[in-house]
């Protein structure tokens, strides 16, 4: 991990949709990012110059995008329709689905990607031939997420986390169970955890795969943002204006204490750690993007301020500069260069 | 659970009201919704239901909701949420075009405390959007049959509900029926909830402020109530659902109101479905205009006192099993 004393955030370039940019992501090799927003503009942009190709619109808004590891890209939305575009390509193959498109994730190991919509996960291959469809769970799937081997894929709702094995879908599929709203499906690099943030105000972070339980609760409202750092080792939790962090090792952080790290002056909507250098950055509804030097107890080691809350954040692959979205519409592009 | 306080520091209310309209199958809900979404109010309104599909209207905008509710896991045996609206209506407040309004239309046997918990339960949303008013259509012709109803040990009758619930209840189909009728009627929703106010539409023809923007301000006057109905003691002890309202003389003490606000919800919230108040607190130059549901409350600023105005504090409670005694004991002991 680095040694950064300071590093400072420069404005590269920024642009300007319509509505709320619902997601903003840097494809596998950093050259061009992708962007929706609750307009239903979804456009690449040249990570360089932020020169705009329009994607096929989704009617009442994006609400997810993923990329694979070898550039293919899928962009789901209000208008219940997944675009799936293979590497380089402009023409997406469409799949019409019968609810909104909340979810989408790319398989780390095959070019699968898993759509959550409405009560149903769906798993897709890249040219649109429907490989599954999961469906009935006890609500809608707020979220999906794959094991780091790519052999089990997992949705998160009402009730707990539900996981499947595509290869073998006839398989009886395992559910962590919690009676709670799940709201976000994260496993840990490394593969050892998977974390959910839930509308009760709790984390539970799930073994893998004995499912053994562990739940840090008492916070002040539900958990929607969690990052894993690249090691695995740590969970960054915000909630709602604080960045607690739970330390992974050895036994667990059940019954310790978490670090804190304060500075943001309104909820915080986005976290991001970059799997370079192990930086954490935040996002909030205070316009400020913070970067975090964890697990060191100070404050950020860089600040930049955004005119709109910031409501989408993620590193670059090379780890020298942060896209981040905002809710009046803009994307933009930070430099981060280390002094 | 129980949540809110009564804090005299809120702050002047910029959220987006929510209508819930509620009412049985054949109340005319669905002609309420055309017709508010026909007539030219110069409002922008956001309707989510869930039969007609996605679509825009002119200034409206529908959308369609499958019911999904949440049980919270925090051992409290009445708070359920509406999961759909929190995902819904929290993409909604996201976009830039911003609502007036939103109404949000129950199927005709949804209990209404889920739909409202979620406005007090999700800070997202309690922090965007206040519930302005429950709104439960009335069918007069057919109302007296469904709350005479005899449901199974355990089991509620969701009419009952619905009209216990309501701020507002509108009268429908009052042209099938004689005058006599629509007072026998009247009289038996009034034992149930002898605040809410009671309009009539025919043909879903309602003055829509009745129904949109009832607000805070109607809930003072809602609460000037009848004093015949502040001395009230022929249902003590009633396991039917009824409506208990309380007046005090005087200023109420902020911490003691409310812890036992807080003991009296916790412990009682399963039988007292609505709570309603305009409070006299020390120390405060304007009136508190408290609400709960079930076992969650919520309070908010309202008219200023007059400079010599006697102070007085009015609580209106619905439910069974209510205690007038009890209640008005607990509530003068709260007096600073």
């Amino acid at each position: 991990m680095s040694t950064t004393r300071s590093l400072e955030l420069t404005p590269r370039w920024s642009t300007a949709f319509e509505d709320y940019l619902t997601v903003a992501r840097f494809g596998p090799d950093g050259s061009r990012l992708a962007a929706g927003s609750l307009s239903g503009e979804a456009a690449l942009l040249d990570a360089e110059t932020g020169h705009r190709s329009a994607l096929a619109p989704h009617e009442m808004g994006v609400l997810d995008l993923s990329w694979s590891g070898d550039g293919h890209l899928a962009v789901g939305g209000q208008d219940n329709t997944v675009r799936l575009y293979a590497a380089g390509s402009l023409q997406p193959v469409t799949l019409e689905l019968d609810r909104w498109v909340t979810s989408v994730a790319w398989s780390p190991s095959a070019p699968q990607v898993a759509v959550a919509y409405g009560r149903s996960l769906g798993v897709a291959r890249v040219d649109g031939s429907s490989a599954l469809s999961f469906d009935d769970h006890p609500s809608t799937v707020e979220a999906v997420g794959w094991s780091i081997d790519g052999t089990r894929v997992g949705a998160a709702c009402y009730g707990g986390l539900h996981w499947y094995q595509p290869a073998e879908p006839e398989a009886t599929g395992r559910v962590f169970a919690w009676k709670g709203s799940m709201l976000s499906l994260d496993v840990a690099p490394g593969g050892r955890w998977v974390a959910s943030g839930c509308q009760d105000a709790s984390v539970h972070v799930w073994r893998l795969w004995s499912g053994e339980d562990l739940q840090m609760a008492g916070y002040p409202t539900k958990i929607t943002e969690l990052a894993w750092d690249p090691t695995g080792r740590y969970l960054a939790v915000a909630n709602p204006d604080e960045i607690t962090l739970w330390d992974f090792a050895g036994k667990g952080p059940q019954g310790t204490t978490p670090l804190t790290l304060a500075g943001h002056e309104g909820s915080i909507h986005c976290l991001a750690y970059c799997p370079r250098t192990g930086l954490l950055a935040s996002g909030g509804a205070d316009g400020l993007v913070a970067v975090w030097q964890p697990p060191k107890r100070s404050g950020p080691v860089a600040a930049f301020d955004h005119d709109a809350e910031v409501v989408s954040l993620q590193w670059h692959p090379d780890g020298g500069a942060l896209v981040t979205g905002c809710a009046d519409g803009t994307v933009r592009v930070l430099d981060a260069t280390a002094h | 659970m129980t949540t809110g306080t009564i804090d005299p520091e809120a702050t002047t209310d910029d959220r987006v009201p929510v209508t819930v309209l509620t009412g049985f199958l054949g109340s005319g809900k669905t002609t309420m919704v055309n017709y508010v979404l026909r007539e030219q109010h110069g409002k922008r309104i956001a309707v989510i239901e869930n039969e007609f599909g996605e679509i825009g209207i002119d200034d409206a905008l529908v959308l369609d909701a499958e019911e999904e509710i949440f049980e919270m896991n925090n051992g409290c045996i009445c708070c359920t949420v509406r999961g759909d609206l929190i995902r819904i209506l929290g993409n909604l407040l996201r976009r830039r075009d911003r609502f007036d309004h939103i109404l949000i239309e129950t199927t005709g046997l949804a209990d209404p405390a889920p739909v409202a918990q979620t406005f007090f339960v999700d800070d997202e949303l309690a922090a965007r959007v206040r519930l302005d008013a429950i709104v439960t259509l009335v069918d007069a012709k057919h109302v007296v049959a469904h709350l005479d109803e005899v449901k199974p040990d355990g089991v509620e009758n969701e009419a009952v509900e619905q009209v216990a619930f309501a701020d507002r209840l509108v009268l429908t189909k009052t042209d099938l029926v004689d005058d006599d009728t629509v007072r026998s009627v009247v009289e038996r929703l009034r034992s149930i909830n002898a605040v809410a106010d009671i309009t009539t539409a025919t043909k879903g023809v309602v003055d829509l402020d009745a129904v949109l923007d009832v607000g805070a301000f109607d809930l003072e006057r809602a609460i000037d109530l009848d004093p015949a109905f502040l001395t009230d003691t022929d249902h003590q002890h009633d396991e039917t659902v009824t409506s208990v309202g309380i007046e005090v003389t005087g200023e109420l003490d902020g911490p003691k109101l409310n812890e036992w606000l807080g003991h009296l919800l916790s412990t009682k919230g399963v039988d007292i479905f609505r709570s309603k108040g305009i409070l006299a607190i020390a120390g405060e130059d304007v009136r508190h205009v408290f609400q709960g549901v079930h076992m969650l409350f919520d309070s908010e600023p309202g008219q200023p006192w007059a400079p010599e105005e006697q102070r007085t504090s009015r609580m209106v409670f619905i439910g069974r099993n209510l205690d007038r005694h009890e209640l008005t004991t607990s509530l003068q002991a709260c007096l600073a």
